[in-house]
């Protein structure tokens, strides 16, 4: 039984650097991610194309308004700063994070060397979920160095007391690599799950677990994208007076 | 069949069997216990049932990522345990 997306190889190039060979394999991983993302990127293309400002909008419109809508409140609730430089990443996140999740359930066979595989989701992979996390914890970097910079971000590893530097280095290591886990371990098991139960109770059981995978796999983006949110504005320190006044007229102004 | 090699796999089944089970144990009870609270909370200020869900879902995610990190030791010393792939790489060479 294949347990990870990874195992699962199309192609593979060989590259030969600094006197040695190896290969870079085009794996289930890869061809999920890129799959995923020129879906999602034409898909949102297609609908943006007709977006209006008045009453009578599609229903597509619709949703992705209530989408961003909700990521700016949860944004706006959570670092307790204005959503704007944002939502990008979180939005970009959230979204692959959640459409990934959800195409475990999807039954799409691939032929691999005249051998049977069928689809696994990218993020039951640890590669794509080191990556996000890679991209969360430099954000947090990039994103504290510009709010406070370069020495006033650095201040925070050597507080309360400079002798908890090498704990505080620690923590931040551990937080980017739990929230890769997290995630992973979470989809990996639910996968797992139903493979293990096909082979003792096909029929009935898998599709329960895999109710239960649709749950886990909805609300574990919102997790992902909640820690984010919470270790970037840990990184960028307290919001200050003025900041909060201006997200409070903001707020003030849509009601 | 080697011995040495049959050890290994006692000692990885039952290693990961003990992990999946203690390392549920911590985890049931504390969301147990958070789940206790939210629902008490939730009785008495039902306006704040929204605040209380979205926080209620990231201790739990919090709390159970502890669960997840034993049964990922546990995948690793059933499907990929490195010591096994030492020993069987050296038996058959």
């Amino acid at each position: 039984m294949k347990i990870s997306p990874d195992e699962i190889v199309f192609y593979q190039i060989p590259v030969s650097l600094f006197n040695r060979t190896f290969s870079i394999d085009i794996n289930m991983t890869i061809v999920g991610t890129w799959g995923i993302m020129i879906f999602l990127f034409f898909f949102f293309r297609h609908i943006t194309k007709d977006f209006n400002d008045s009453l009578q909008m599609t229903r597509l419109q619709n949703m992705v308004e209530v989408l961003v809508k909700f990521l700016r409140e949860q944004i706006e609730s959570i670092m307790k700063r204005k959503a704007d430089p944002f939502i990008c990443l979180i939005g970009s996140l959230f979204i692959f994070i959640l459409v990934a999740n959800w195409t475990a359930l999807l039954p799409i066979p691939f032929i691999v060397d005249k051998s049977l595989e069928w689809y696994m989701p990218p993020t039951s992979s640890i590669s794509t979920t080191a990556g996000l996390s890679i991209v969360v914890m430099s954000s947090v970097i990039v994103y504290g160095m510009k709010k406070q910079g370069i020495f006033g971000y650095f201040k925070r590893f050597f507080e309360p007391i400079f002798i908890l530097f090498p704990l505080n280095i620690l923590s931040e290591i551990s937080s980017g690599v739990s929230l890769a886990i997290r995630l992973y371990g979470n989809i990996m098991s639910g996968g797992l799950l139903a493979g293990i139960l096909f082979v003792l109770a096909p029929f009935f059981l898998p599709g329960l677990i895999n109710i239960y995978g649709l749950l886990a796999g909805t609300i574990q983006p919102y997790i992902f994208s909640v820690l984010a949110m919470v270790y970037i504005s840990a990184g960028m320190g307290d919001p200050s007076e003025s900041e909060m006044e201006e997200l409070m007229s903001l707020q003030l102004e849509r009601i | 069949m080697d011995m040495g090699l049959v050890w290994i796999a006692v000692a990885s089944i039952i290693g990961a069997s003990v992990a999946v089970g203690l390392g549920g144990i911590g985890p049931a009870l504390a969301e147990g216990m958070a789940t206790k609270q939210t629902l008490a909370s939730m009785a008495q200020q039902p306006d704040e049932a929204s605040t209380l869900r979205s926080t209620l879902f990231v201790s739990m995610a919090m709390l159970e990522s502890t669960a997840i990190y034993a049964l990922l030791v546990a995948m690793i010393l059933i499907f990929s345990n490195p010591f096994w792939n030492y020993a069987v790489s050296n038996i058959v060479r």
